[in-house]
């Protein structure tokens, strides 16, 4: 059972880990908008489309 | 006083801008005013986008590339397409976001000196006409106050599971140092809730606290501290009965369910800025240079002359300049029919001009004019009702102080009777835990939310928690008649006789500039286009009525002032009356059958009325009224004093002179055509102007009435049988942990799959 002691601390190193990036995504407008990525996403992109920016 | 019959080079002379008589034959204006508005070129009122005003109050960020664009043209996802390629097409443009369920969007320019004007004009060629929005419209702060409550969320369910994890190894029996570090763990992961997600509940409850008032965060923070010291206790002292992972998981929960709340909450507040009452954000300034330059409404300052043309609002109170102005205050008077002003009189922000346009001096601005100061008043009054768990939080209240008490004296008597502290503990602490407020902590406010819901799909916009509940429960029902079982509008009666074509046109002529209601009816009536009437000379407004001369005839329409049902005016040529005109107010079409059917729900109907007896009484007829279901000749606070009686009663109105008497009833419903100013008191904001689905509500009102009782009594039982079981041994903490969330699931779900309508 000695392994727990290696699992336990990464374990919550994890957790600690998805918690930070769900805690800045929430924080920078991930979950602001649920609806419209739904639309976006069925659109064909321009395959030859010359963006200068 | 008898006209000039002599030829055309008229003796009195008129002022060359308002055509009222002149004093002397030296001058060509009666005043300064008209003088300088004679002489004014009107700039058009066209958005320059790219003026550096417009720049720099919407823009979001401090490069000025950042904007926000509400355009209600989006229809389809076709349109979030093809709005969201005009990047490929327009150089000016970098990106462009949009949010379809918000109907905006989110523009960056390339640069400061890009164009918003091309951006604006091709959104316009495709069909999405696009208002720009100001930054404080966006309402940052409800946004922020989403996103930490996602947080808190987030970080509970985090920590919960850990905990779980070291719980159930616990639960399953792990002995000896591992289960010493499990609770140890247990305890350091529960910290972040303990710490951050519970922090709301601590904060609502010291707030409620102050206000002297009780919200169900105040138990739910009590029994978290007191849940918590004690099992750090126990685990400090290396007993069993920790409960970090209960608390967690239950922390969680509540979290969840005020989530979903607050999203559903945000769609019905709606914070309008108060400029938004009128129709333009600009104002006309008269400069040094006696031009008329175009402004922002923002920039007017006090001693400002602004100009307000026909048909527009005025946008600060201040006083009259020019020599007379026809103003209409409905917003706030309910007085729909129009005052006449003279020079130095008082106008107020939010009037309409319903005459020719006048300048006026500023006095008040912004917020310290008189409309600026009711929204302020109203907005505070808004968010007061706005608070959704209101008779759910006392209930709830009670609920827990009994089973505290239930608990705590179980707790005494078992150790009297001998029992171990142990069990007591454990049996106290299981009813403690399954004894849970779900259905009134999750279960009311949802049932609220769908009934809500409900209501708006029928154009009821409901602004306030129980007010849906509280339809059902009255036993009066009130109605104020113009505009609302009337159609508020003056309609012209046909007469005996057919009337001469020559006379229709005087009076259209008479009344060509005229925004009178009786003006309005003559044009409905007779559609004649207006470049084939005839000119009037001497066009004047006076205080009764319009005049004015054909060649050597002077025409004058008055009203007359008998008391009659019907409103008249009568057409005079030469002082002779030639002509009377009835017009009626419609009764709207729906009200008869409405009225029967309410008077079979309701135990009383009435009508209040600020018109005379004889009107109401024609009104009460048609209805199937008794007379003394009627009130006429009644001022807004005689309204009011009636509404008093009736204290368990429903109000609807269109706002006119209703504002008073909604605030007695227990629940308001203001028309779609009411003044802004009532559509703020009012708890139920109809989004038609007629009043079909009544009944719809009604059955609405029952049926959410019966959910919530149902819920209350299924719950009732749930904690009866639970709590029992819990004293009586049978069930242990743990199983009261699975057990709650698993009751708690069940109400949601019942509430969720019921139907209202």
């Amino acid at each position: 059972m000695n392994i727990l002691f290696l699992m336990i601390p990464v374990t919550l190193i994890l957790a600690a880990g998805f918690v930070t990036s769900f805690l800045w995504a929430t924080q920078t407008g991930q979950f602001d908008d649920l609806e419209t990525p739904a639309h976006r996403m069925l659109h064909e992109e321009n395959k030859n489309d010359e963006r200068i920016k | 006083m008898a006209t000039p019959t002599a030829a055309p080079s008229l003796i009195l002379r008129t002022c060359l801008h308002c055509g009222q008589d002149l004093a002397t034959d030296q001058q060509d204006y009666c005043c300064q005013g008209c003088e300088t508005l004679s002489n004014l070129i009107i700039p058009k009122n066209e958005t320059d986008w790219d003026s550096a005003f417009i720049r720099s109050t919407y823009a979001l960020d401090q490069n000025k590339t950042e904007y926000i664009f509400q355009s209600d043209g989006l229809h389809c996802s076709s349109c979030i397409f093809q709005i969201e390629e005009l990047p490929q097409h327009l150089d000016d443009l970098k990106t462009m976001q949009v949010d379809f369920a918000k109907n905006q969007l989110h523009v960056h320019l390339l640069s400061e000196k890009s164009s918003l004007k091309t951006i604006v004009a091709a959104l316009h060629d495709m069909g999405y006409p696009a208002q720009l929005l100001l930054p404080e419209e966006k309402n940052k702060s409800a946004e922020q106050h989403e996103k930490n409550l996602l947080k808190r969320l987030a970080v509970a369910g985090a920590c919960a599971g850990n905990i779980m994890l070291f719980s159930i190894s616990i639960y399953a029996g792990v002995q000896g140092y591992l289960k010493n570090i499990f609770n140890t763990l247990s305890f350091f992961i529960f910290l972040p809730i303990l710490f951050y997600s519970a922090v709301p509940f601590y904060f609502h409850a010291f707030q409620s606290l102050r206000q002297k008032r009780l919200s169900i965060d105040l138990p739910i923070a009590i029994a978290v501290s007191i849940a918590f010291l004690f099992s750090v206790v126990q685990w400090l002292m290396g007993y069993d009965q920790i409960y970090f992972d209960s608390l967690a998981g239950f922390i969680f929960l509540i979290l969840i369910s005020r989530y979903l709340n607050w999203k559903v909450q945000s769609h019905y507040s709606k914070k309008n800025h108060w400029l938004s009452l009128f129709g333009t954000q600009n104002a006309y300034r008269l400069e040094d240079n006696n031009e008329l330059k175009l402004i922002s409404v923002h920039n007017i300052n006090i001693q400002d002359q602004l100009w307000v043309g026909p048909g527009e609002t005025v946008p600060a109170d201040g006083y009259l300049v020019s020599s007379f102005a026809v103003v209409s205050s409905s917003f706030l008077t309910g007085e729909s029919l129009p005052s006449h002003l003279q020079l130095n009189d008082k106008v107020f922000a939010g009037s309409k001009n319903q005459g020719a346009g006048f300048l006026i001096q500023v006095e008040a601005v912004a917020d310290s004019t008189r409309l600026g100061q009711i929204f302020r008043q109203t907005e505070s009054h808004l968010s007061q009702k706005n608070r959704i768990l209101t008779k759910a939080d006392l209930a709830a209240q009670y609920l827990i102080a009994t089973v505290t008490f239930i608990a705590f004296v179980f707790f005494i008597i078992y150790i009297s009777q001998g029992g171990s502290l142990n069990a007591a503990f454990q049996r106290s602490f299981a009813l403690l835990i399954i004894a849970c407020p779900c259905a009134l902590a999750f279960g009311v406010p949802l049932a609220q939310k769908k009934s809500l819901n409900a209501a708006r799909m029928h154009g009821w916009l409901v602004q306030s928690a129980d007010a849906i509940e509280n339809f059902a429960k009255a036993d009066t029902i009130i109605f104020d008649k113009t505009g609302t079982l009337t159609l508020g509008e003056l309609q012209l009666l046909p007469s005996a006789l057919p009337v001469h074509e020559d006379i229709k046109s005087i009076v259209l002529s008479l009344e060509k500039e005229s925004q009178h209601p009786v003006a309005h009816a003559f044009r409905k009536a007779w559609p004649i286009h207006p470049l084939a009437l005839p000119k009037l000379h001497n066009l004047k407004d006076s205080r009764g009525g319009m005049q004015g001369s054909i060649d050597f005839d002077f025409y004058e329409i008055k009203k007359n002032d008998t008391r009659s049902e019907k409103y008249s005016v009568a057409l005079f040529k030469n002082h002779i009356k030639i002509q009377d005109f009835y017009f009626d107010d419609q009764i709207r079409e729906e009200s008869a059958f409405l009225i029967q059917s309410l008077k079979k729900i309701f135990s009383q109907v009435l009508i209040l009325s600020g018109d005379n007896s004889l009107q109401v009484e024609h009104v009460q007829k048609k209805l199937h009224l008794d007379a003394n279901s009627v009130f006429s000749d009644l001022s807004p606070e005689d309204k009011m004093s009636i509404v008093k009686k009736y204290p368990r009663s429903i109000y609807i109105g269109d706002g006119h002179n209703d504002a008073l008497a909604m605030n007695q009833a227990s629940v308001s419903v203001a028309l779609s055509h009411s003044p802004v100013f009532t559509q703020t008191q009012s708890d139920i904001f109809l989004t038609q102007s007629h009043l079909k689905n009544i009944l719809d509500i009604f059955k609405i009102s029952l049926n959410t009435q019966k959910l919530i009782r149902n819920t209350m009594v299924a719950s009732f039982f749930y904690n009866a049988l639970a709590g029992t079981a819990a004293l009586a041994g049978w069930i242990g903490p743990l199983e009261a942990a699975v057990l709650m969330p698993i009751s708690s699931l069940c109400i949601l779900l019942t509430i969720r799959w019921s139907r209202l309508t």
